[in-house]
């Protein structure tokens, strides 16, 4: 069994780095887990994004088709990565980005708001927003649980950004609205 | 004063033994022997010496000649080479033998980066004005002007001054001399060799092959070194030290042997002695020695023959010291790194 | 350094960490993407085993400081993509001629030139072969995995120290940029040089059946004479055809003679394989793949993976193409090992290419695809 995310938006926003505490957790969780980023000219101000692949066995492929899981942080991510989610697949965007979008926006798909930027400057600092969506995941997803991930923050992260990201994981956690989704463990 | 050693001692000691393979009356053999004499007077084993060198005559002043380690390397990399031998090993006294093409030319970058460093590697630059090795085609120091195999209409570029460029790198140790000073230029190599930082000496050299063409010289090939290290002192004036003014050049019209009857004449009733030198900015020229006196001066600067008169310093190139400093030495510093992030 | 255990790590770091593990303690580069975190780590990591880290003024410089260190005594190496691997071959050709062990590693990207900055390619593995002029052989090794990034690089500074040679690890920006499991073992097994014992020695030249001179290194005494001229056993330069010719055979010789020890395959269901696929590096993980689905299909497919592309190991894939119905090389550049597997298989049997540009990945529905076509 496996799992794709896909997480985007304009560099400068952490998405390398939600990528990174993301797979952290499911490799420490026990998975295999395979990370691809962009990077280089797109790392900061074009758009960017980190891709997740986790199994329960071994990976080989390294070409994402659609994935199942979509994080979006930004207008025109959203409107590069929309088609990249499965039908059914399971999108978690910070609102702004959907009251900003004046495009199209797909049915089949499971798409799931968190107001991330603005609950991340509340608490200080915008750049949390990645992990507000984080924490919003794991409350929605059985795909990662909320301490593993801040296990992740707390063995990776330098010690002064520490608190204001668990923070962030926290808020998130509590703030995203509904139940689980259908998008399982692996 | 030390009682002078003979050339075999220098020989046996220093140099391995091959034929030589530089031209007849080329200036390597005397950058050897200050060389060679430096590092004698310094009593530095010649097995603790690494001796790098790029592409061009200049590269092989060490390989094979000096008998210690050589590293003969590509053209122009012959600094970078050497920053990595000196950076895992900074026992090794690290000298750079390179030209004015290897070294201004193809290898310029790396020069002036391992000047900014400031990585302790003494470099002797041979300018010969040339490509030498190559046929004589134009160098970054060819001067405008010049005709060259490359450059049979003359010229179109201007000339690097390596000194000023070395010390406006960073070089904290920065001497120019020509193969004519061979007292002042081996003090200097030992200075260099003694200097804890980039020491840079760029030597004027001779090359009698390729800058008999350059310099419009038509004696025959064994007349020319002489001829052409004397130019080198003649076009020359050393830095802080006090020049004798008492001269001028007159810049002959047509024939510098005509113009020189003329002003002979011209000069009769004067005390003054005159001769015909080679200048390397104004060409065959008639020097003029005199004491200061206006009316000498005055008669010869209606003269037909005499294009014009010329100062003293006028085109000359300036040699001594130019930088002597202390700043942080790079291998210095990557040691000291390594010491802190408890690497030993 | 990482302590041994698992890890999730980046391609380019593990590299860093089985230089490190291997005795690198030299390093000198210039900037480039996808190469620079192999840079960002030597530079944190060497110092705190005493080793050295320099950012040179570009990849020429880079690579020649590494020869430099590399006879002052150090295990050296840089690492760089296209444009830099294209500058740095005049001296990796002086390390041939002056048997200079260092390891080159080349994330490659996709070119020509600028090309694709950022996305991945297996384009420069003749450059690898061919890049410098004059005749040579090369020994290049080709990691599919994190895992593999660590390996071998280890097994490239082993290769280098034993045969006085540069040694490419030909990666790619894929490899070099995914972030994946890797074990670190307790302890690794490295080789080194072999240096002369006695008061003499003839640094280019040797009696030894493995042809491999012995390596003194600067300071210590041998006053050296090192150059890329033609030279004799004893380093002095000298361009008569014997001296060149015997120089030049034995450099090429000494990798040739050991092939069967150099060469290093991963054979995956080949026994009762028709279709054979032919991959390495990052377009060998689709291939896997693809193989793995075929036979789930029933179709009777199996991957020969190269780790090491050179020297290129003729024998093995001969014997390959005397059981194969087709071969099937999968590849991100134009086809370019396909030439070589075609030059051995001699029409023994069908070569196809699965041969892809752009920056990116065949897909395992295309390379299962072909598979399928020729099953």
């Amino acid at each position: 069994m496996e799992k794709s995310i896909l997480i985007s938006g304009t560099g400068g926003q952490g998405i390398v780095a939600a990528g990174e505490f993301l797979s952290e957790a499911l490799f420490t969780a026990g998975y295999e887990v395979i990370n691809i980023r962009s990077y280089g000219s797109e790392a900061r101000g074009g758009s960017c994004r980190s891709e997740v692949l986790v199994s329960d066995s071994e990976i080989y492929d390294l070409s994402l088709g659609e994935v199942d899981i979509l994080i979006v942080l930004s207008v025109p991510a959203f409107r590069r990565y929309q088609d990249r989610a499965k039908a059914g697949g399971f999108v978690l965007v910070d609102s702004e980005v959907i009251e900003k979008y004046d495009g199209e926006i797909r049915e089949d798909i499971e798409l799931v708001q968190v107001r991330a930027g603005e609950i991340a400057l509340g608490l200080g600092n915008s750049i949390v927003a990645n992990m507000v969506l984080l924490g919003a995941l794991a409350k929605r997803s059985a795909l990662i649980k909320l301490d593993n991930l801040k296990d992740a923050v707390r063995t990776r992260m330098r010690p002064s950004m520490q608190e204001i990201n668990l923070r962030a994981l926290d808020a998130g956690y509590a703030r995203v609205r509904g139940a689980q989704t259908r998008v399982e463990m692996p | 004063m030390m009682p002078a050693k003979p050339l075999s001692y220098y020989r046996d000691k220093y140099i391995r033994n091959q034929p030589s393979a530089f031209c007849v009356g080329c200036g390597n053999g005397t950058i050897l022997n200050c060389f060679t004499r430096a590092v004698d007077d310094l009593e530095i084993p010649p097995e603790k010496i690494l001796c790098v060198s790029g592409i061009g005559c200049s590269a092989w002043i060490p390989s094979p000649n000096f008998n210690g380690d050589t590293l003969h390397t590509t053209h122009g990399r012959a600094l970078a080479f050497a920053t990595g031998a000196k950076a895992f090993n900074s026992d090794l006294t690290t000298v750079v033998f390179t030209g004015d093409g290897d070294g201004a030319g193809i290898g310029g970058n790396h020069l002036i980066h391992a000047a900014r460093r400031n990585i302790d590697i003494t470099t002797i630059l041979v300018n010969n004005l040339s490509y030498a090795m190559t046929g004589g085609q134009i160098a970054p120091t060819t001067h405008r002007g010049e005709r060259t195999v490359t450059s049979p209409y003359g010229n179109p570029e201007n000339p690097f001054d390596m000194t000023r460029l070395a010390a406006a790198a960073g070089a904290t140790y920065v001497a120019r001399w020509t193969t004519w000073h061979v007292l002042e230029l081996t003090r200097s190599i030992k200075e260099a060799l003694q200097h804890p930082g980039f020491a840079f000496i760029e030597v004027l050299s001779q090359c009698p092959i390729q800058q008999r063409r350059m310099f419009g010289m038509q004696d025959p090939i064994h007349r020319l070194p002489n001829r052409i290290l004397e130019m080198f002192e003649e076009s020359t004036y050393i830095r802080k030290r006090p020049e004798p003014m008492g001269y001028r050049y007159a810049v002959p019209k047509e024939f510098p042997d005509k113009a020189f009857e003329k002003i002979n004449e011209a000069l009769r009733r004067y005390e003054a002695s005159t001769r015909i030198v080679d200048h390397m900015e104004l060409g065959r020229v008639v020097k003029i020695e005199a004491e200061e006196d206006e009316d000498v001066w005055g008669a010869l600067a209606n003269l037909e023959a005499v294009e014009r008169i010329s100062g003293p310093l006028e085109g000359k190139i300036e040699l001594g010291l130019f930088v002597k400093e202390e700043r942080p030495e790079f291998t210095d510093t990557l040691r000291r790194i390594i010491r802190d992030s408890g690497g030993r | 350094m990482l302590r041994p255990g698992r890890h999730l790590l980046l391609g380019n770091e593990a590299c860093a960490e089985g230089a490190i593990r291997a005795g690198c303690r030299f390093f000198a580069g210039y900037p480039i993407t996808p190469a620079n975190e192999i840079s960002h780590r030597m530079a944190a990591e060497l110092p705190r085993v005493g080793g050295y880290f320099l950012q040179m003024e570009d990849e020429i410089a880079s690579i020649a400081a590494v020869i430099g260190a590399s006879w002052a005594g150090a295990k050296a190496m840089t690492a760089t993509s296209g444009p830099g691997y294209s500058l740095m071959q005049e001296n990796i050709g002086y390390a041939h001629m002056t048997e200079t062990p260092c390891v080159v590693v080349n994330v490659q990207r996709s070119g020509p030139s600028t090309g694709q900055a950022t996305l991945p390619s297996q384009q420069d593995i003749y450059q690898a072969k061919y890049g410098a002029h004059g005749d040579y052989e090369v020994l290049a090794l080709s990691p599919w995995s994190v895992q593999e990034m660590f390996d071998l690089t280890l097994r490239a500074f082993n290769l280098a120290e034993k045969f006085r040679t540069p040694v490419m690890l030909m990666t790619d920006g894929l490899i070099g940029h995914i972030k994946e499991k890797i074990v670190i073992p307790e302890e690794v097994e490295t080789t080194e040089r072999r240096k002369p014992a006695g008061e003499a020695c003839t640094p280019f030249g040797t009696d030894d059946p493995c042809l491999v001179p012995e390596m003194p290194r600067f300071g210590d005494g041998y006053k050296l004479l090192v150059t890329g001229s033609a030279h004799r056993p004893t380093g002095v330069r000298d361009y008569t055809p014997m001296y060149h010719q015997m120089k030049v055979n034995r450099i090429r010789e000494k990798i040739m003679i050991a092939i069967d020890e150099v060469s290093d395959v991963v054979k995956t269901e080949l026994d009762d394989a028709e279709v054979v696929v032919i991959s390495f590096g990052a377009s060998a993980r689709p291939s896997y793949g693809a193989v793995k689905k075929a036979r789930k299909d029933g179709i009777k497919a199996g991957l020969f993976r190269l780790r090491t592309l050179w020297p290129f190991p003729e024998k093995l894939v001969s014997d390959l193409v005397d059981d194969a119905k087709t071969v099937l090389v999968v590849e991100m550049n134009v086809g370019k090992l396909a030439k070589e597997v075609e030059r051995v298989a001699c029409g023994r049997s069908k070569v196809a290419s699965v041969a892809k540009i752009g920056g990116v990945l065949p897909t395992v529905e295309e390379i299962y695809g072909s598979i399928r076509r020729f099953a």
